[in-house]
């Protein structure tokens, strides 16, 4: 590995935090049973993705899925919040998950021509910017760097299972800012709402939630970015009142229905996809704007969200 | 809940990790389909208690499965290394894990009576101090005295899936240093090694290995104790020279040649039980001295563990 980028990660993690992750990356470099939160992982099984194409192909749906996948939804999530700071009354985030860019073109395409007339305040990207989940990144970075010449500032990402933590420094250089267990406050005239973000909780377990809310002080509003909603009980003990997420694509392939196959994830299924709640905190799960294993979707298309935080009046 | 406990665990956790606890301890409490690294908790479905004892009760088993339970192996365990301070060799380790004392009165009876003759230079018990995974925690506190009367000094202990963190001001009354992602110096003449332990990373996953491994300078010899072995890679690669664990009960109900049918647990299947070696990082998964659900084992006698460091 490029002893540059070991520096400036254990700069900037930690040296626990950096030689955890980059341990557990070399592990797992194509590896099919891993230990994250599920044993089997379906992403690095290379003849299920033979399977899943040719039984496509057979029933005549593959070239259908494969439209599907770059037919990108814009969908709009109004969120109400008692806590919110009068000043934040309709502060607008734009959320993008999920894009695996290089393996994603004419969707990542589509979703820039999409992006043209958006409104918003912020930008969050919740992880999964590379197609596999081991090899080269460049492609990767190249595909995040065409979408990142179309979106406006601030952005914040976090990074997902399918991602090398190598991709930090390129992110960053770009005017990404990566927030690894780390947490920004977002200022609106003398008022202000805090933004953590955790590493990857799915199959590296390197989230460190409680390192991230650190700053935040008890009772002001914050908003936390995960790629995976896995977490949702210790964000929500953690008083966040936002949880944005992705990473279970909806299930990707669904039955008619949106009814998901497999989420990938540890979840109650109603927190699979869209928005959700749990005790105090909000949740939304997107479904992505990319597609993975094989880039097919079923009855579960590709989105971008705008979430609206508003303020309720009691 | 005890205003007081609340009181003392914020000071001792910080408020946030003190929140998450309890905020998932309530939200679990009789409920059976939770979240943790398995979405279903054989413990906690009902049904199955009285299906495996009505299974091995038709086929003849029971009173066996009941009597092995109380069949107490008392194993050692000799791990080399060469980070080991010379001033720490053969320093041993009484390792007790997944005591259920509440639901293992005889077994207990059983261990007290191994534990009293053997010498070691320090006692660790890895989680799982109750029978089930919620409700009243006061027999399980009784339970534990009862054998913390049997052990010497010092004693460090984690919390398990089983246990509640309402129980850590008893257990700490009783001279059990528990250890929740914190880490202690363990002393002899000159030389020090670290002794750190994890709260629960199996079903509450409030584990927090980087706070616990913060006061470690780097290439020390240290030991982790989580109750569950689940988290050995993020262990190995914070550097922990051994990783000392409990909870899959090595199966409990095994097949002949102690093949486990099912471990509870997200984990290779070597490390299910025993000794094993990951990276630079030697484990051991005792396969615990209680047993949980219906309290009958086969195949898979329950231990006590002498670990003896050896340096070289």
């Amino acid at each position: 590995m490029d002893e540059d980028i070991f520096r400036k990660l254990e700069e900037r993690l930690g040296a626990l935090h950096a030689r955890q992750r980059l341990g557990i990356e070399t592990d797992h470099e194509a590896q099919i049973f891993g230990q994250g939160l599920t044993f089997f992982h379906l992403e690095n099984w290379i003849s299920g993705r033979w399977i899943i194409r040719n039984v496509l192909k057979a029933t005549g749906l593959y070239w259908r899925a494969r439209r599907n996948a770059q037919r990108i939804l814009i969908k709009y999530n109004e969120v109400w919040f008692k806590g919110l700071p009068p000043l934040f009354e309709d502060f607008t985030i734009l959320h993008i998950s999920d894009l695996h860019a290089d393996m994603n073109k004419v969707a990542m395409k589509n979703l820039v021509k999409l992006l043209g007339g958006t409104q918003y305040d912020l930008c969050v990207l919740t992880g999964d910017y590379r197609g596999e989940t081991f090899g080269p990144f460049q492609a990767a970075l190249d595909g995040v760097a065409q979408l990142r010449a179309h979106l406006k500032e601030p952005i914040y990402a976090v990074l997902g299972n399918h991602d090398t933590i190598q991709m930090v420094p390129g992110l960053e250089a770009m005017g990404i800012r990566v927030l690894l267990n780390e947490c920004e406050t977002i200022v609106r005239g003398d008022q202000q709402i805090y933004l953590a973000g955790i590493d990857d909780a799915h199959f590296f377990r390197v989230d460190n939630i409680e390192k991230a809310a650190l700053q935040i002080p008890h009772g002001e509003f914050s908003i936390l970015l995960s790629h995976t909603p896995e977490i949702y009980r210790q964000a929500a003990h953690a008083d966040f009142n936002l949880l944005l997420s992705g990473h279970t694509h909806g299930g990707q392939i669904c039955l008619p229905g949106s009814i998901p196959i497999k989420l990938e994830a540890v979840l109650p299924r109603r927190m699979g996809a869209g928005a959700w709640q749990y005790h105090n905190m909000t949740g939304y799960t997107s479904v992505g704007a990319g597609s993975s294993v094989v880039p097919v979707r079923l009855n579960c298309p590709p989105e971008f969200t705008l979430h609206r935080l508003r303020r309720t009046v009691t | 809940m005890d205003e007081d406990i609340f009181r003392k665990l914020e000071e001792r956790l910080g408020a946030l990790h003190a929140r998450q606890r309890l905020g998932i301890e309530t939200d679990h409490e009789a409920q059976i389909f939770g979240q943790g690294l398995l979405s279903f908790h054989l413990e906690n479905w009902y049904p199955i208690h009285s299906v495996i004892r009505n299974a091995l009760k038709l086929t003849g088993l029971y009173w066996r499965g009941r009597r092995n339970t109380k069949c107490m192996l008392a194993k050692r365990n000799e791990v080399m290394f060469k980070e080991l301070p010379p001033l720490f060799d053969g320093f041993t380790i009484l390792h007790l894990s997944d005591m259920h004392v509440d639901m293992n009165e005889a077994a207990m009876q059983r261990l007290i009576e191994l534990v009293g003759d053997m010498r070691y230079d320090l006692c660790v018990l890895t989680g799982d101090y109750r029978g089930k995974n919620f409700g009243p925690f006061e027999a399980t506190l009784e339970g534990v005295a009862r054998v913390r009367a049997h052990l010497k000094e010092p004693v460090y202990g984690v919390l398990g899936d089983h246990d509640t963190i309402q129980m850590v001001p008893g257990l700490e009354a009783m001279g059990i240093r528990m250890l929740l992602n914190e880490c202690e110096v363990i002393v002899r003449g000159n030389r020090q090694i670290y002794l750190a332990g994890i709260d629960d990373a199996h079903y509450h996953k409030v584990d927090n290995i980087e706070k616990a491994a913060s006061q470690i300078p780097y290439g020390e010899f240290s030991i982790l104790l989580s109750h569950t072995p689940e988290i050995y890679r993020q262990a190995a690669d914070a550097d922990f020279n051994l990783l000392l664990s409990g909870h899959t009960h090595g199966g409990q109900i095994c097949l002949p040649g102690s093949i486990p049918i099912v471990l509870d647990a997200v984990l290779p299947r070597l490390m299910g039980a025993g000794a094993w070696q990951y990276y630079n990082m030697a484990g051991y998964t005792s396969v615990g001295a209680g047993s949980s659900v219906v309290p009958v084992r086969f195949n898979c006698p329950p231990e006590i563990t002498l670990h003896r460091l050896r340096s070289g």
